[in-house]
């Protein structure tokens, strides 16, 4: 039977060994929840928490959703939502300006960036 | 029950206390050091209580070197093939909700949206999902992100590899030293299953509740061996501490005690029952009363669900479907109760006991699935799989146990005969 004391290192180590391989191998892992919080990086800072707004992501549909509510904590968003005053709308880097204008159609655009492989609009409704 | 597995439940024991004081603090609005302070005093209870482990558990004088080197190299491929599937941010449960509620958690103005609920089919779909969870793994994510002042990757990672390479760790320990081979197969059988790899890597609760009902058996099993009213007060913690970690730790709880409601109902283990239990039984209901919004699968109910239940193609995609993930992703374990079949008709025993609580908690979570008002095939095929997960190791323990039992000609008619 193991003492305890050695069990425990055992444990220590292979948790640390776990931890080394997990660096190694998220170092050069594309990651698109990493690109999405950088991205919404600076909208974050000048959202109130308690603004709720909406989220329609037009690329990666749900996933992206989710990713964007993620990234967007401590704001409350809904993803899945565009009849809130404020919608974060996400589309492939280069969506078509067609899409676009239709999506947005209606609303003030208040805030955009891009990344790699996302375009982020931020709308209010109401006339432009 | 080795020493080993004591300190592991001590361990558990100790993260539960952790977490509450955590919940306590934010409610509180305590600062950070009060927070370290907290932490150093659920330390001390634990040490205080040390001795009563030692006294409990079969000791080990001297280490067996060959043990620790099977270990080592059993966690070896464990955590090698874990490593291959790892993504930065867990998978799609983790950066959904497990690790967004820690986020909320750990941020001491907005920790309560943590709690915001759900609303079905209203204009807000899901805010923050599964809110009516327990919040055990985001509030120690939430802690530790607080008490190192930044929100890293690797503290959910940790977390979760830990309670992962903590199930073949206990399940060889507890099984090596009755019998080398069966523990050394234990541990083969374990590295071997691809789905659980792959989902132990996901930072998702799920491992952690299949470690404290591994615990909780084991604890069991040396209450029915020795008498010892320690083995039945931990028993009921370990299935509190389910119960605080996940929804469907109440139904396990619910399931144990149904199948062992005789040997319970007589006043003196109940009573030892209740003592095990009620710290995280009561936190529980205060976390379900003051905090926790309605659950999204109950509050969907607008009327009961008869449609639902009396719906016969319901059951029958719930089992096509779950037959598929286990084909896809368990191959192994028809063939594992196949074998734990085969070994009760050669010890001429009834299969229910341990394997009955397993079984009927599966069914119970089905009984989740039929009245469901999400899609049910999408519910059912991205959830099955680790339901079972939380199942398998203890059902590897007592496929073990019964394989060690046939091989020495033991009897052991309380912990496998259901007593009903």
């Amino acid at each position: 039977m193991l003492r305890p004391a050695l069990f425990a290192g055992i444990m220590i180590l292979a948790v640390g060994a776990a931890v080394a391989g997990f660096v190694q191998k998220i170092s050069d892992q594309p990651d698109h929840l990493d690109e999405i919080k950088r991205a919404l990086a600076e909208l974050k800072q000048s959202v109130p928490r308690t603004n709720r707004m909406g989220c329609i992501a037009l690329t990666g549909g749900s996933e992206t959703t989710n990713k964007v509510c993620n990234a967007m904590v401590p704001a409350i968003v809904a993803p899945e939502v565009s009849t809130l005053d404020t919608t974060l709308f996400v589309f492939q880097q280069h969506a078509p300006d067609s899409l676009v204008n239709a999506s947005i159609a209606g609303s003030r655009k208040l805030w955009e960036t891009r990344s790699d492989h996302y375009y982020f609009i931020l709308t209010r409704k109401g006339a432009k | 029950m080795t020493e080993n597995t004591f300190y592991t439940i001590v361990f558990c024991a100790w993260l539960f206390l952790l977490s509450v004081l955590y919940l306590a603090a934010l409610w509180l609005s305590l600062p950070v050091w009060c927070l370290i302070l907290l932490i150093a005093l659920a330390s001390l209870v634990g040490w205080k209580y040390k001795p009563v482990f030692h006294e409990n558990a079969t000791a080990s004088k001297k280490s067996d070197w060959l043990e620790a080197l099977i270990l080592c190299i059993g966690l070896s491929v464990v955590i090698y093939k874990a490593w291959l599937l790892e993504e930065k941010y867990g998978h799609w449960d983790a950066w959904w909700f497990w690790n967004v509620r820690a986020d909320f958690l750990s941020r001491p103005a907005s920790w309560k949206l943590a709690f915001s609920g759900t609303q079905m089919g209203g204009l807000f779909t899901i805010p923050v999902a599964h809110s009516d969870y327990p919040p055990f793994l985001p509030l120690l994510n939430a802690l530790c992100w607080r008490v190192t002042g930044t929100h890293t990757v690797f503290i959910p990672f940790i977390w979760s590899m830990l309670s992962f390479l903590l199930l073949p760790a206990i399940l060889f320990l507890e099984t090596y030293p009755r019998n080398k081979l069966v523990g050394i197969a234990v541990l083969i059988f374990f590295a071997t299953q691809e789905r659980m790899m792959w989902l132990g890597s996901w930072q998702i609760a799920d491992g952690w509740i299949g470690l404290c009902l591994l615990l909780a058996f084991i604890a069991y099993e040396h209450y029915q061996k020795s008498e010892q009213a320690i083995g039945l007060l931990l028993t009921a913690l370990m299935l509190g501490m389910c119960c605080w970690i996940k929804n469907e730790g109440m139904i396990l709880t619910g399931v144990f005690l149904l199948f062992n409601s005789t040997s319970l109902s007589r006043q003196k283990k109940l009573r030892l029952f209740i003592a095990g239990i009620a710290g995280p039984a009561m936190v529980l209901l205060a976390f379900k009363l003051f905090l926790a919004p309605t659950n999204d699968v109950l509050a969907a109910q607008h009327a009961f669900p008869w449609d639902k239940i009396k719906d016969p193609s319901r059951y029958k995609e719930i089992i096509l479907i779950t037959r598929d993930v286990i084909k896809d992703s368990f191959p192994a374990l028809p063939y594992l109760i196949g074998g734990y079949l085969l070994l009760c008709i050669f010890l001429r025993r009834l299969p229910f006991g341990m394997f009955g609580v397993l079984v009927g908690s599966f069914i119970l979570y089905c009984g989740v699935y039929v009245i469901t008002p999400h899609n049910l095939g999408w519910h059912v095929s991205t959830s099955v799989d680790r339901l079972l997960m939380q199942l398998i190791p203890s059902l590897i323990w007592i496929v073990a146990l019964t394989l060690h039992d046939a091989l020495s000609g033991i009897k052991r008619p309380h912990f496998f005969k259901s007593e009903l």
